[in-house]
């Protein structure tokens, strides 16, 4: 026995940390790596929005038109000129833009596809005989690949969402807060013209409980259908139950969308998620894989 | 002293019907066994069960003693039908997965042996035969040092080679402190390095023996009896 | 030469004739270590248990001893040897008239049968 107890001190550590860090790092060339490198053409936005303050603070603006033209357009040089012309027409979202905000979207979507098809195949599919032949409980091999989901697919949410911020405006320090200049906005140095940055946490809150949502309820999902294995009901029975739930998930988190309005929402937003993690511990603690 | 195997009167269904229907058997240590039974006798079911991949409705089962659960995955090294290391890319990471998960892995024997069979530690998973994921799993598998081994129908749809290599594996592998229950419905390829057979059908114990004194019993080979024993209709099932 | 079992008897008992026969044709000479358990196991196909059950019996046999230094040897008992080959011929021989007698053939034909046949090979 104590010879067990040495084997384990010998070889690796925790098979859950183990698999924690082995899934962050097969998740992260989507997860972070990619949105890290779809962030350069936003930051080079980011640079030119800078450059267009700077241009202002040099020209100075007319303010009696109220939109922030310059005072004297003549002026400016050709290379300072298509920063601007490039700059004013954002706001219509250019082709470019329009892309770039797809492209991190698309990202996104086959992050998390990936991810709930390598909980599938780990927990359900043919991996699942070495993924659960782990000396650790099962709930803890399971815990461990959620947080690792988790915690790259908040960290891709945010840079997508941290993208949205480096397009829209350039950063400006006035001494005392930082601050983000648009054009419109633009009327000089003064800090009362400068907008304060609200990072939308929201949104990010929730597109996370929506991943959530997909990626606990899958489980579930495959949980119960392996409990049903059991019992003489028919596999299109088993099929509807499973479309039900599913339908179900989704009205829950349309319906804490909507709560996303009221003023504790971030908490709302998290009560079933949370339920389906409970669940589904619950489910993997007397796990039956489902057999084809 | 408690048995390395203990099943008693195991019961476990699928859609209503019962799979492994009041199983019960045990087994010592340093033995090669093998669970012998046609296809949907509840072979795999078994391993499943053992290993913590199935729940179990009724009954038993104790590995040294110990119910089913983390302290006898560490006891126990699952070589199941299909390939299992699909997830990785390149066969080093797989021995990594092994070194990092399974504290009994021993990664020396296993680059050894893998060493032997000319593979090398970069080479791609997905590039590899169906013949040659079958050896690296066995060896990256057998490469523990796990108290019982459990093959499931490890010398189905396998070239000779491959075959010869299985079971050469198997008995360096095997020792006194170990045992090795080994699931086939093919009888003939395996005969001569069977200690005991357990024979199941409709997911009970049908024939437990040792393989020679049941030789000398009958007169037969294991795998005449293994066809007695289950002959449905006449004209037998014979389907090799 | 190659192991060969037939798998309708009990292989422990096959093994021990096999391992007697190399004994007295010299493939095992006298005196000389024997292979290990495990190793003679992996060469035959065979259970380790199985083999180690044939050595086991070799040595009630006094055809084979173990020392604790050197591991297991063949006797150097010229006797035993003899009285063995002697013990296997009469098996043969009695197989071999019995045979003869299912072909309806007597002892004296068999004779006859036998200074008449040349064997090819070693």
């Amino acid at each position: 026995m104590s010879d067990m107890a040495n084997n384990k001190r010998k070889g690796g550590s925790h098979p859950g940390l183990e698999g924690f860090i082995l899934d962050v790092k097969k998740y992260g060339l989507l997860g972070i790596v990619l949105p890290i490198v779809l962030l350069i053409p936003s930051l080079i936005i980011q640079i030119l929005w800078i450059s267009y303050d700077n241009i202002v603070i040099k020209y100075g603006i007319d303010t009696s038109i109220g939109n922030g033209r310059f005072l004297d357009p003549d002026m400016l040089t050709s290379g300072e000129r298509r920063i601007v012309r490039f700059l004013e027409t954002i706001i219509d979202e250019p082709p470019f833009v329009r892309g770039l905000l797809w492209a991190f979207v698309t990202l996104l979507l086959i992050l998390v596809t990936y991810q709930i098809a390598d909980m599938l195949k780990s927990f359900f599919g043919s991996n699942s005989a070495l993924v659960l032949a782990a000396p650790c409980s099962k709930p803890i091999l399971f815990f461990s690949k959620f947080m690792a989901a988790s915690v790259v697919s908040f960290l891709a949410i945010l840079l997508s969402q941290f993208q949205w911020f480096l397009i829209s405006g350039g950063f400006k320090w006035d001494g005392s807060s930082l601050g983000i200049t648009s054009w419109r906005d633009l009327q000089g140095i003064e800090a009362n013209n400068l907008t304060n940055i609200s990072f939308e946490w929201n949104s990010v809150y929730a597109y996370f409980a929506l991943f959530l949502f997909i990626w606990l309820g899958a489980y579930m999902i495959l949980g119960i259908a392996g409990k049903m294995q059991r019992s003489p009901i028919k596999m299109p029975v088993i099929v509807i139950i499973g479309a039900v739930i599913a339908v179900a998930l989704f009205l829950g988190f349309m319906f804490t969308l909507d709560m996303l309005y009221k003023p504790d929402a971030p908490y709302v937003l998290f009560v079933i998620p949370c339920t389906l993690l409970l669940v589904d511990i619950l489910l993997v603690s007397r796990y039956d894989a489902v057999t084809v | 002293m408690n048995e390395l195997v203990e099943i008693k009167d195991l019961k476990r269904s699928f859609a209503g019907k019962r799979a492994l229907n009041g199983m019960t058997f045990s087994l010592g240590t340093g033995k090669i066994v093998g669970l012998l039974g046609e296809n949907g006798a509840g072979k795999t079911t078994l391993f499943r069960v053992m290993t913590g991949l199935l729940t179990r409705d009724s009954g038993s089962v104790r590995i040294e003693g110990i119910e089913v659960g983390p302290k006898t995955n560490e006891r126990i090294s699952y070589v199941p039908d299909h390939f299992v290391f699909g997830g990785f890319r390149r066969i080093s990471n797989a021995v990594t997965y092994m070194k990092m998960c399974f504290p009994d892995f021993d990664e020396k024997k296993a680059e050894m042996l893998l060493a032997k069979l000319h593979f090398t530690q970069d080479q791609k998973i997905a590039s590899l035969s169906k013949g040659q994921k079958a050896q690296v799993q066995l060896v990256l598998l057998m490469s523990r040092k796990a108290k019982l081994y459990l093959l499931d129908e490890p010398l189905a749809a396998v070239d000779p080679a491959t075959r010869e290599f299985i079971i050469k594996t198997i008995l360096s592998t095997f020792g006194e402190d170990n045992t090795v229950l080994i699931s086939t419905h093919v009888v003939m390829d395996i005969e001569l390095i069977l200690d005991e057979v357990v024979m199941i059908k409709d997911g009970r114990v049908h024939l437990q023996g040792e393989t020679d004194e049941l030789r000398e019993k009958y007169g037969k080979t294991i795998n005449e009896i293994f066809k007695d024993e289950f002959r449905y209709v006449e004209g037998g099932t014979e389907n090799e | 030469m190659p192991w060969a079992f037939k798998e309708n008897r009990p292989i422990f008992q096959q093994i021990y004739d096999a391992i007697v026969i190399r004994i007295l044709n010299g493939t095992y000479p006298m005196g000389s270590k024997l292979p290990s358990v495990r190793e003679m196991a992996e060469e035959a196909g065979v259970n380790p248990n199985t083999m180690q059950r044939a050595m086991s019996q070799l040595e009630s046999a006094g055809l084979a001893l173990t020392n604790r230094t050197s591991g297991r040897i063949v006797t150097t008992d010229e006797e035993i040897l003899k009285r063995v080959k002697r013990d296997y011929a009469i098996t043969s021989a009695r197989e071999f008239i019995r045979e003869m007698q299912g072909l309806g053939l007597s002892k004296e034909d068999a004779k006859a049968l036998l200074d008449e046949s040349e064997v090819t090979g070693k």
